[in-house]
């Protein structure tokens, strides 16, 4: 019964997922604005849809509809989970990032995000009988709480200025908005989980449900860097400290993010690093877009834009792609340390080829649709050099072409790592080992979203000119890209060529099968095989003293070089901000929370004299000015 | 000159130079080692050898390890065609850099998921070694690339290996040309970073990744290696040229010849080189590495002091 | 960019100081410091040719003789003397100070544009950034290791840069001015290859990251 009531749910996200995407198809090119006649309190509600917002709802349609057709067959496996809460906080979710999207002005916005706030931290604690994910959500809530702090300060900073809610109104072009646009940022940032604001992240993403982690990743933290666009681009923001504030913090986050992905064991770890690495991503090309654009060079500014934009649509496609694949995982194999994972690919094939797709576009390659953002970025910041400009500019634009090339190769080596040790050998884990696709309408949502991430990485160049067309007609200056995508070229070539190497080569010729080559041991033990651990050892290695990386062995015996009895090996890594930074932080306030809570007495008298002593104050202040 | 003559010696060098680098690789070698060494068409021979051999596949393995190798070959053919590595070619397209070094990682990925496919040891740990060399390789290959451009004031690769006036930017021709060539050594896993021609425990990275492989796989994986190395050498030989301001303004013809024997030359190079170094030990890589992206920094702020707009 | 031959020297002289970051090796420092040194006095002859003062020529030969011949000659007798070919190095490697220093390098390009001009005949902005980066890469050698010896070569380089600085912004400084500064140069390295032979003795080793447990 409970079941049924699932596939209703489900089957109504579906419909309120194409009927969004139907009606925003139909209004394309238009903008729309609309005042609900009631007011919040003495607030009038603004809503305003145009083409950029558009962009955002058939990525919201896309991801939705996958997450809606996987969600029911996925959480089964989930006893503890209460179906309907779980439900309710998911249309909340939806409901009021769709809102949040098209919201115009700064009440309506706060509002909403509140909203998603709270029903997204309802959604990562669905499993809460667990202790870690109770924990988890805890984390999350308070970062969300500190974000929305930070935020209204700066939505209230910017209103005493201008006197106004309506975001179009801002202006961030003058000193004095500096400060509250940095309050915005910092905000913003915290959400999307932006170094050094990233330990929620992880922590999240992995302790809820795979469903949610890909909602969450998918759009949620897109629609952070949405209202970055919305308010600070839009607003022309043109302060060189807050706008390279965001490109450091870009950089870092990037890299931060690839390398504590290259030595995360768990799956949906691993997948949550590469999502803060791909949100430094975007987060360096809006930066580097203001920066352009507060040099006046519209061309190199649009560049940047266009490449955040399509960035966050396409990590949205595959990051969401990633995450459902995880969770096929996670329902077939029971666990997602790499560590038990192994040869899933005979077993799940149909998720093995999605996961490969998602993995090839998060790896930013060609044909996928992971590329195209990242190239455009690339063009930008070449551009950036050979134009005139400041001497400075041009080495922090050569600086950051080599950290994109090595952030892209440790990706890769990411990815690899946990595609090949998930997927690829023999199972490590009696369970890996009788894993299989345990249900089609699972498969159907992943082979949707991978068919997605496909589509529109062949169809990149139409995807770069709307999204072009789409912020010209959001307030944006026109320009013309002269550059565009070989990738119609390179398709055929490729599939030419490898079909022709196929049959000339592979395709008649008979195979014997043997064994892996085993040194004439005899059968090979799956322990024998490489871990996740020692696969990301070398490349860890080179970035001991950020990561405190220490590998520790023991070998025993009598005769231990030549017959160790036993081997214990232990890697670790200590992620520095979380114990030097936040710990102490974290210490700190709960002394200070202790020694507040004493005002606690529990009598009602003391609370009325608090009353009384407050009120009296007040009125004293009152007279006083 | 007529299409056919083009089509058909664009063909023929990339089907007949890539073995003939090898062959001339190892002739050089032996040489150098007072050996007489197998003729410099061995490598044609190995290759055919290899065709003839039945396939052997481990049963542990999915489906993409032959896929693997296919893929690998193809990506590096359009990469041969993209990249204008000699100056004759059929037709050139828009070959964007970054496409192209996102091409490679293409390759890379795939050779990668082959290796591993097995489950063996040596496969992974060949992987993971390759992955870390890379790791560090990239951002030179990259900024070498991005150097090259700046001066041409286009990414088109095609655009930069046709442009004309260079008298005063020569310097950084030899930096990247330097920077390429010390690339494809680190990436192709050649002599100081890795031997070649050992096999198993000695030999870290290549090797060890393509144990699994047989007979036509086997083929191929060896075929997409060659293809590799040549046009990384033709890439840095086509640098060295254009060192001499002259050279942009030979017939076509000229320039082709002058190419290939410029790659030849490099291949004798890769020899001697392999006969001097010592293969240096996996921690010291690193630091070998950073040489070379200090050669690309050079080529960029060297670029970048050349561009006029500065 | 037009470069004149002086600049030309001086620009790679800071080039190589550069690459001097790159190795542990002290003899490949000391080789890379006199190639620095002697294209230093190359760019104060080409100075000379230029504005015809004869004085510069003296410096040049001076500064060759002295600087790019007899101190790093000394100095590698003493590396020899205490057996020390090698660095230890210090908390940064040494290829990433190298490529801290280009970058260096380039930012003092930046800096060196945004100097005051005095409109003088022979101020160049290239030579002035090939000084700044010069005494930027003497700091971040001196910075970067931990031998005495490479201290002493840091403490060189510095003094090159802003010998370089003076060069090319006041068209050097007169020559009893020079003679007087090389001679005091030769006498603070005799010094301080004496007080590393005494701290090899005293310590048994040369290494000045130990000398903080001096410290009460």
């Amino acid at each position: 019964m409970r079941d049924f009531s699932s596939k209703i749910a489900s089957a109504l996200l579906c419909l309120l997922s194409l009927s969004v995407m139907v009606w925003a198809t139909i209004t394309w090119g238009t903008e729309l604005t609309y005042t609900p006649p009631f007011l919040l309190g003495v607030f009038s509600l603004n809503f305003r849809c145009d083409d950029l917002a558009r962009l955002f709802i058939f990525l919201f349609s896309a991801v939705t509809i996958a997450i809606a057709i996987f969600s029911p067959d996925y959480l089964q496996q989930y006893n503890n989970i209460h179906k309907g809460q779980y439900w309710v906080s998911f249309f909340l979710l939806a409901v009021s990032l769709l809102l949040v999207v098209v919201s115009a002005d700064a009440i309506c916005f706060l509002v909403f995000w509140e909203i998603m706030a709270l029903s997204s931290a309802a959604l990562v604690a669905s499993d809460h009988l667990q202790k870690k994910v109770r924990k988890a959500a805890l984390i999350y809530l308070g970062a969300t709480r500190i974000a929305s702090a930070v935020l209204c300060a700066g939505f209230l900073w910017m209103h005493v200025l201008t006197n106004s809610w309506i975001f179009v109104n801002w202006d961030f072009s003058r000193p004095s908005t500096y400060w509250p646009a940095f309050l915005i940022l910092t905000g913003l940032c915290i959400k999307a989980g932006i170094w050094p604001f990233h330990l929620w992240l992880p922590y999240a993403y992995s302790a809820a449900p795979s469903t949610s982690s890909a909602f969450m990743s998918g759009f949620m933290s897109k629609v952070a860097m949405l209202a970055l666009v919305r308010i600070l681009v839009m607003g022309h923001l043109n302060s060189p400290y807050v706008i390279w504030t965001a490109f450091v913090l870009g950089c870092i986050t990037a890299f931060w993010g690839v390398l504590f992905a290259l030595v995360q064991n768990n799956l949906k770890k691993l997948i949550a690093y590469s999502s803060i690495e791909n949100l430094g991503l975007i987060l360096i090309c809006i930066a580097f877009s203001l920066n352009a654009s507060s040099n006046k060079q519209v061309l190199i500014a649009h560049m940047a834009l266009v490449a955040a934009i399509v960035h966050c649509l396409n990590h949205g496609l595959f990051k969401s792609l990633l995450f459902l694949g995880t969770g096929a995982i996670e329902k077939s194999a029971g666990r997602l340390d790499l560590e038990y994972l192994g040869g899933l690919a005979k077993q799940m094939p149909t998720t093995w080829i999605c996961m490969t797709v998602a993995c090839l576009a998060a790896c930013a390659l060609p044909p996928l649709n992971g590329f195209p953002g990242k190239w455009l970025l690339y063009q930008a910041l070449f551009q950036n050099i050979c134009v005139k400009g400041a001497i400075l500019e041009k080495t922090a634009s050569v600086l950051s072409i080599c950290l994109l090339s090595a952030v892209g190769a440790l990706i890769l080596s990411a990815l690899v790592k946990a595609l090949a040790v998930a997927f690829l050998g023999k199972a490590r884990s009696t369970n890996a080992a009788e894993a299989s696709e345990r249900s089609i309408a699972m498969s159907v949502a992943l082979v949707f979203l991978a068919s997605c991430c496909v589509l529109s990485g062949l169809f990149a160049n139409a995807m770069l000119t709307s999204v072009g067309s789409a912020l010209a007609s959001s307030g944006l200056p026109t320009v013309r890209v002269e550059v565009s995508l070989p990738t119609s070229f390179i398709v055929i070539t490729l599939i030419g060529t490898s079909l022709a190497c196929y049959f000339l080569f592979l395709h008649p010729v008979k195979t014997r099968k043997y064994v892996t080559w085993d040194c004439g041991y005899g059968s090979l033990s799956p322990k024998a095989q490489v871990t996740a651990d020692s696969f990301a050892q070398p490349s860890a290695r080179i970035f001991r003293p950020l990561l405190r990386y220490h590998n520790l062995s023991k070998i025993d015996g009598a005769d231990r070089r030549h017959f160790p009895e036993r081997i214990h090996v232990e890697t670790r890594i200590i992620s520095i901000l979380e114990t030097k930074v936040y710990a102490p932080l974290l210490a700190m306030v709960n002394v200070s929370s202790r020694s507040i809570a004493r005002l606690q007495a529990g009598s009602i008298h003391i609370y009325l004299l608090y009353v009384c002593s407050t009120l009296i104050i007040l009125l004293l202040l009152g007279v006083a000015f | 000159m007529s299409s056919i003559a083009t089509w058909s010696s664009y063909l023929l060098t990339v089907i007949i130079f890539p073995p003939l680098c090898l062959g001339v690789v190892r002739k050089t070698k032996a040489r150098l080692q007072n050996r007489v060494g197998p003729a410099v068409w061995q490598p044609f021979f190995d290759l055919h050898r290899l065709t003839k051999k039945r396939e052997t596949l481990s049963d542990t393995m999915c489906g993409v390890f032959r896929l693997s190798t296919v893929v690998g070959l193809s990506t590096t053919f359009a990469l041969a065609w993209f990249i204008p590595w000699v100056p004759i070619k059929p037709w050139s397209p828009h070959a964007d850099i970054f496409t192209v070094i996102y091409l490679f990682a293409l390759e890379r990925f795939f050779t990668l998921l082959g290796a591993m496919d097995s489950g063996s040891a040596f496969g992974a740990f060949g992987a993971s070694r390759d992955v870390t060399l890379n790791l560090l390789v990239e951002p030179a290959l990259c900024l070498a690339l991005v150097s090259l451009s700046i001066i041409a004031n286009s990414t088109d690769l095609g655009a930069i290996f046709s442009f004309s006036h260079f008298s005063t930017v020569s310097l950084v021709w030899f930096c990247a040309g330097t920077s390429i060539f010390l690339t494809s050594l680190a990436e192709l896993g050649r002599m100081p970073v890795d031997d070649p021609t050992t096999h198993l425990e000695l030999t870290m990275i290549h090797e060890a990744m393509t144990l699994e492989a047989s007979a036509r796989n086997l083929f191929l994986l060896e075929f997409t290696r060659m293809l590799k190395l040549t046009l990384f050498l033709a890439l840095s030989a086509q640098c060295y040229l254009r060192i001499w301001a002259g050279f942009a303004t030979l017939a076509p013809f000229q320039q082709e010849l002058l190419v290939l024997i410029g790659v030849l030359l490099m291949a004798i190079f890769v020899g001697i080189l392999e006969s001097l170094v010592v293969k240096l030990q996996w921690r010291k890589v690193p630091e070998f590495v950073a040489y070379i992206v200090t050669v690309s920094l050079i080529s960029v702020f060297v670029a970048m002091a050349g561009n006029t707009s500065l | 960019m037009n470069l004149s031959a002086p600049e030309l020297c001086l620009l790679m002289a800071a080039l190589v100081a550069c690459l001097t970051l790159g190795s542990l090796h002290l003899s490949v420092n000391l080789g890379l410091f006199a190639i620095e040194t002697v294209l230093i006095a190359l760019a104060t002859a080409f100075m000379g040719g230029i504005t015809g003062d004869r004085e510069l020529y003296v410096i040049a030969l001076l500064i060759f003789c002295f600087k790019a011949f007899t101190v790093p000659l000394f100095l590698s007798w003493i590396s020899d003397k205490l057996m020390a070919q090698r660095d230890i190095g210090s908390f940064l490697p040494a290829p990433l100070s190298m490529h801290l220093c280009l970058i260096l390098f380039v930012l003092s390009f930046a800096l060196a544009k945004e100097i005051p001009v005095s409109h003088a005949a022979g101020h160049s902005w290239p030579g002035a950034s090939a000084g700044i980066s010069l005494l930027l890469s003497g700091l971040i050698l001196m910075l970067a290791r931990r031998l005495a010896i490479s201290q002493v070569v840091g403490f060189l380089v510095i003094e090159n840069g802003i010998y370089t600085f003076a060069l090319t912004q006041t068209r050097g400084m007169p020559l009893m001015v020079e003679m007087g500064i090389l001679l005091d140069l030769l006498v603070a390295v005799m010094v301080a290859g004496l007080l590393i032979f005494k701290i090899q003795k005293n310590f048994e080793h040369i290494d000045i990251a130990q000398l903080k447990d001096l410290r009460d």
